[in-house]
C-alpha cells in the first residue's frame, strides 16, 4: 500500500490540507469541472474545532456525510458551482467554525 | 364620573399617559421579552443538541438567529416609542447609560443593561467568522445575564405588572427559561460539576428572591411611587387599592379620574 | 581521521566515511570539538550580497538534505520559506525575527538517535543551530527535549553557556522540556507548547514556516538534520552527496532494535540495502520473520525477502514502509505480528491528544478490532471492519496520529496474511503469548 506522506511526530513538514489528504469513502461530487478548475474552492473541516454538531450533514449532503461518531465525512475535490452557495451556508451554520472554504494552495 | 372606586383603581397605577407611543412601548416591550424567552430556548435546545426528525439542527440554530434578530427590532421599536412619547421625559442617554434617568431610574436603568447586552450579543454573532470562537463564545454566556435583567426590568419599570393576563405571561416566560436551563443542567452542560451545581443554585436563589421581590414590590399597591416615578407623573400620593387593576377606558376618564384622584 | 587543529583559515579535512556525525571518541569538548570540524563558518549564513538568500541556504538546498525527523521535507526548502517569511511577516510587511526550534524530543519509543547525538555530539546540533539561526534571521532558538526520554539536559545547558562566553551562539538558545507522549513531540505540538498551551498538535494553516513560535516565521528542524548542516556549511553540498543515493543523499542515524545482536544507533549512508545494516549490528539473535521500519508510522517487511531494500523513504515505501526517523525492530518467527501490531496500536490509540472526533473515536474502534485478529477468531466481517475503519480515520485527524496507524495496521494485515488466516481458522496462535518485542511503553505518557 503506498502510503504517501506519513510522517512520525518528530516532525511533519507538508502538513497538507485535511480534508483532502487520504482516503475518504469515495463519493464523487457533481458534474465535470469547469475551465477555472484550478480556482474552485475546496471544503474542509478543523477537525480540532469539530465537535460534531452535524448542521454541515443537514445542510450539505450532496458532499458531506456522517461517520459513525457523528463527525463529517467531506467528498474530495473541488465545490460544484452548482452547490457554491450550499456550501457557503453550511459553513456559516457551523456552530463552531469548525468548517471552511479555502482556495488551495 | 367616576366612582371614588374606580379613582382608587386608577390611582393604583400610573398609566396616565393615552397617547399611543405609550401603549406601543408596553406593547413591543412585552413582545420583546417573549420573543427573547423563544431565543433563549431556541439557544439552550441548540447546545444541548436538541434534536427531532422534525426538527433538524440548523432549524433550531435558524430559529433562534431569526428570534434573536426580531427580538433585538421589537426591542428597538421599544426604546424609539419610549423616546418618542413626552410623558416619561426619557432622553437619548437613558438609553445607553444606566440608572440616569428620572423615571424610575433603577429598573429603567436594568433596560438599558439588557439592551446593551443584547447589542453586544447580536454583534459579536453578526462578524462571528471575524471575531476568535472563544470569545463569541465568551461574550454568548452573557445572555443568561440578559434575559433575567430583562425580566426584571418589565416587572420593576412596567406599568402592567399587575394586570393579570400580563404576569401570568411573564411568569410562563420565567418557567419555560427556568425549565429548559434546568434540563440544560441536567443534561450535562456545562460539564464541570461544580458549575453545574453552582449554576442550579444560583436559579433556585434568584427564583426565590425573585418571587420575594416581585410579592412585596411591584405587585403591592404604591409601587409606582416606591419605583421612583417622578412626583409629577403620579397622582397626589400613593396608594389606593391593591390587586388587579384594570386599566380604564379612554384617555379622558384616566385625566379626570387622575385630577378627582383622592386617597393617601 | 581526527585532524591537528588546522592552520588559521585552513578548512578541516572533511570525513570522508562514516561516521559523520557521531565522533567514536566522544564527546567532544568545545575546543576539541572546534579543532576536529574547524571553525563555524558564519559568514555563509549572512545573506548574499546582494542581500538575497544565504549561500548556506542555497548550500542545503543543493545538498538533497531532508528532514529526519521522520516527515523528510527538504530542509534547505523549508529554510528558505523561514528566511523569506521573516522578510515581511511583521506588521506592514516589515520584517520580523524568525524563531529556530530544534526538535530533539524523540517521542518515538523505539528511536535512541536524538538522545544519542544531544549526548555524543552536542555542539555539532549546536552549531546546526547557531548557523540556521543566522541563516533565517533569528532572534531566538529553542532546543526541546523530553528530560524523561533521558536527554542529557544539564549537559546540553552547560554546552550552550559555554559557547555564550566564546561568543558561538549568534542567538539565545533556551533548552526547553516537552512532556512525555507521542504527540507532543509533533511540529505544532512544540510549538504550541512554546506558546504556553498544552503540547497537542494544532490545526495547520497556518503552517510553522509562516506562524508558529510567538506568532513568528519557526523553523522547525530535528536536531540530526541540524547536525547535517553543520557539516554541509563546512564541507559543501557536494560533499553532502558523496554518500547515499541521488534521491536520498546524505547520512543518517538509524536504531536498530529488537531481535538483534547488537541494538544501538548506527549511521548508514542512505540507500544501504537493509540486509548490510542488519549484519553491520551483528546479524539477527534469533530467526526472523518481519522487519518493523519507520518506527510506528511505518509498515512491516517480510524477512529476509527486506534485506535487499534499500534504506531511504524512496527504496522503503513501494515496500510499503518508510525509513522515517530512522528505526527499525526485528521480529523473531517466535512472535506474533498480529499480537505486537496490536500492542502498538492499542498503545498509539492510548497517545490521542483526544482533540478530534474521527481519532479519538476512531484509534480506540481499530484498536479492538485489530486485537480480536489478534487475540481472537476473528471472521470475514473482522477483517472488513477493521479496513473500513482504516478508511474512516486517514486523513480526518489535524497530525498523522491516524493515518499512521492505520498504515501499520494495513501493513500488519498484508504481510502477516498467512497469521490472519491461520487465526481465523484455529485461533489464536502460541507465539501470543512470548515476551513482547516492539516497546510500547505501558505508561502512556513515557517514551522509553
Amino acid at each position: 500500500m503506498n502510503r504517501g506522506q506519513a510522517s512520525t511526530p518528530g516532525q511533519t513538514g507538508t502538513p497538507g490540507q485535511t480534508g483532502t489528504r487520504g482516503q475518504t469513502p469515495g463519493q464523487t461530487p457533481g458534474p465535470a469541472p469547469r475551465q477555472r478548475r484550478g480556482e474552485r474552492p475546496i471544503l474542509q473541516v478543523n477537525p480540532i474545532a469539530c465537535e460534531a454538531h452535524g448542521l454541515c450533514i443537514e445542510l450539505l449532503p450532496e458532499m458531506i456525510s456522517a461517520d459513525p461518531w457523528g463527525y463529517p465525512i467531506i467528498a474530495p475535490g473541488p465545490v460544484p458551482d452548482e452547490l457554491l452557495s450550499l456550501a457557503q451556508r453550511a459553513v456559516t451554520a457551523c456552530p463552531t467554525l469548525a468548517l471552511l472554504l479555502t482556495r488551495p494552495q | 364620573m367616576t366612582s371614588p372606586a374606580a379613582a382608587a383603581h386608577v390611582s393604583a397605577i400610573v398609566v396616565n399617559s393615552a397617547t399611543p407611543l405609550w401603549y406601543t412601548t408596553r406593547a413591543t416591550g412585552l413582545v420583546a421579552l417573549v420573543l427573547l424567552t423563544i431565543s433563549m430556548v431556541l439557544g439552550v435546545l441548540s447546545s444541548v443538541r436538541y434534536q427531532r426528525p422534525g426538527l433538524p439542527r440548523f432549524v433550531t440554530s435558524g430559529l433562534h438567529r431569526n428570534s434573536s434578530l426580531l427580538a433585538l427590532a421589537f426591542t428597538g421599536a421599544h426604546i424609539v416609542t419610549t423616546l418618542a412619547d413626552p410623558f416619561a421625559h426619557i432622553r437619548v442617554q437613558d438609553v445607553v447609560i444606566p440608572f440616569i434617568s428620572s423615571y424610575r431610574p433603577l429598573w429603567l436603568g436594568l433596560g438599558t443593561i439588557a439592551f446593551e447586552v443584547m447589542l453586544a450579543l447580536t454583534i459579536t454573532s453578526l462578524v462571528r467568522s471575524r471575531v476568535s470562537y472563544r470569545i463569541w463564545h465568551l461574550v454568548h454566556w452573557t445572555s443568561y445575564l440578559c434575559w433575567p435583567v430583562a425580566v426584571l426590568h418589565g416587572l420593576g419599570t412596567g406599568s402592567d405588572t399587575p394586570v393579570r393576563w400580563v404576569l401570568l405571561l411573564t411568569l410562563a416566560c420565567i418557567a419555560l427559561v427556568t425549565a429548559v436551563t434546568g434540563w440544560r443542567l441536567a443534561y450535562g452542560w456545562p460539564s464541570h460539576p461544580v458549575v453545574r451545581v453552582a449554576g442550579a443554585l444560583m436559579i433556585v436563589l434568584v427564583l426565590i428572591a425573585g418571587g420575594a421581590w416581585l410579592a412585596a414590590g411591584p405587585l403591592q399597591p404604591g409601587w409606582a411611587r416606591r419605583s421612583g416615578t417622578p412626583p409629577s407623573l403620579l397622582n397626589t400620593g400613593a396608594g389606593g387599592t391593591a390587586g388587579t387593576a384594570n386599566i380604564p377606558p379612554g384617555a379622558g376618564a384616566l385625566r379626570a379620574a387622575a385630577r378627582a384622584g383622592s386617597a393617601p | 581521521m581526527a585532524g591537528a587543529r588546522p592552520a588559521a583559515g585552513e578548512q578541516a579535512s572533511p570525513p570522508r566515511k562514516i561516521p559523520r556525525l557521531i565522533p567514536p571518541d566522544g564527546p567532544l569538548s568545545l575546543d576539541e570539538h572546534l579543532a576536529r570540524y574547524g571553525a563555524i563558518p558564519f559568514s555563509a549564513a549572512l545573506p548574499s550580497r546582494d542581500g538575497g538568500i544565504p549561500a548556506l541556504i542555497a548550500a542545503v538546498e543543493r545538498s538533497g538534505l531532508t528532514g529526519r525527523g521522520g516527515a523528510g521535507f527538504p530542509a534547505g526548502r523549508k529554510m528558505r520559506a523561514v528566511a523569506q517569511a521573516g522578510g515581511h511577516a511583521g506588521p506592514f510587511g516589515s520584517a520580523v525575527g524568525t524563531v529556530v526550534l530544534a526538535n530533539g524530543a524523540e517521542s518515538e519509543p523505539a528511536s535512541g538517535k536524538d538522545r544519542l547525538l544531544l549526548a555524543r555530539a552536542p555542539h555539532l546540533v549546536l552549531d546546526g543551530i547557531a548557523l540556521a539561526a543566522e541563516a533565517v534571521g533569528a532572534t531566538r532558538a529553542y532546543l526541546c527535549v523530553h528530560s524523561g526520554g533521558g536527554a542529557p539536559e544539564p549537559q546540553l545547558r552547560e554546552a550552550i553557556t559555554l559557547r555564550e562566553r566564546a561568543g558561538l551562539n549568534r542567538v539565545p538558545i533556551q533548552v526547553i522540556d516537552v512532556p512525555g507522549g507521542y504527540v507532543a513531540s509533533q511540529e505544532t505540538a512544540v510549538i504550541s507548547f512554546l506558546n504556553g498551551g498544552p503540547a497537542l498538535p494544532a490545526f495547520v494553516p497556518p503552517r510553522p514556516s509562516r506562524k508558529g513560535a510567538h506568532r513568528r516565521p519557526t523553523l522547525v528542524q530535528n536536531v540530526e538534520t541540524l547536525a547535517h548542516v553543520a557539516l554541509i556549511a563546512r564541507y559543501g553540498a557536494a560533499w553532502f552527496r558523496e554518500m547515499g543515493t541521488a534521491q536520498a543523499a546524505g547520512t543518517a542515524l538509524v536504531t536498530v532494535g529488537g531481535a538483534i545482536r547488537r541494538p544501538g544507533t548506527y549511521e548508514i549512508a542512505l540507500g544501504t540495502p537493509v540486509g548490510d545494516l542488519v549484519q553491520r549490528a551483528g546479524g539477527p539473535a534469533e530467526p526472523v520473520q518481519a522487519i518493523l521500519a519507520g518506527g510506528y508510522f511505518g509498515g512491516w517487511l517480510p524477512f529476509p525477502a527486506a534485506q535487499r531494500l534499500a534504506l531511504s523513504d524512496d527504496g522503503l515505501r513501494p515496500a510499503g514502509a518508510a525509513l522515517g526517523p530512522g528505526v527499525l525492530v526485528l521480529l523473531p518467527e517466535s512472535a506474533c505480528g498480529l499480537a505486537e501490531t496490536a500492542r502498538v496500536t492499542s498503545y498509539l490509540a492510548s497517545q490521542s491528544a483526544g482533540q478530534c472526533g474521527p481519532c479519538s473515536n476512531g484509534l480506540p474502534a481499530l484498536a479492538d478490532a485489530i486485537a480480536h485478529i489478534a487475540y481472537g477468531q476473528p471472521a470475514g466481517e473482522a477483517l472488513r471492519w477493521t479496513e473500513h475503519l482504516m478508511a474512516l480515520v486517514t486523513g480526518r485527524g489535524a497530525c498523522h496520529l491516524p493515518d499512521g496507524t492505520a498504515a501499520i495496521v494495513a501493513s500488519a494485515l498484508r504481510v502477516f496474511a498467512s497469521d490472519l488466516r491461520r487465526h481465523a481458522e484455529h485461533g489464536p496462535c502460541a507465539r501470543i503469548r512470548r515476551a513482547p518485542v516492539v516497546p510500547a511503553p505501558a505508561d502512556p505518557h513515557e517514551a522509553s
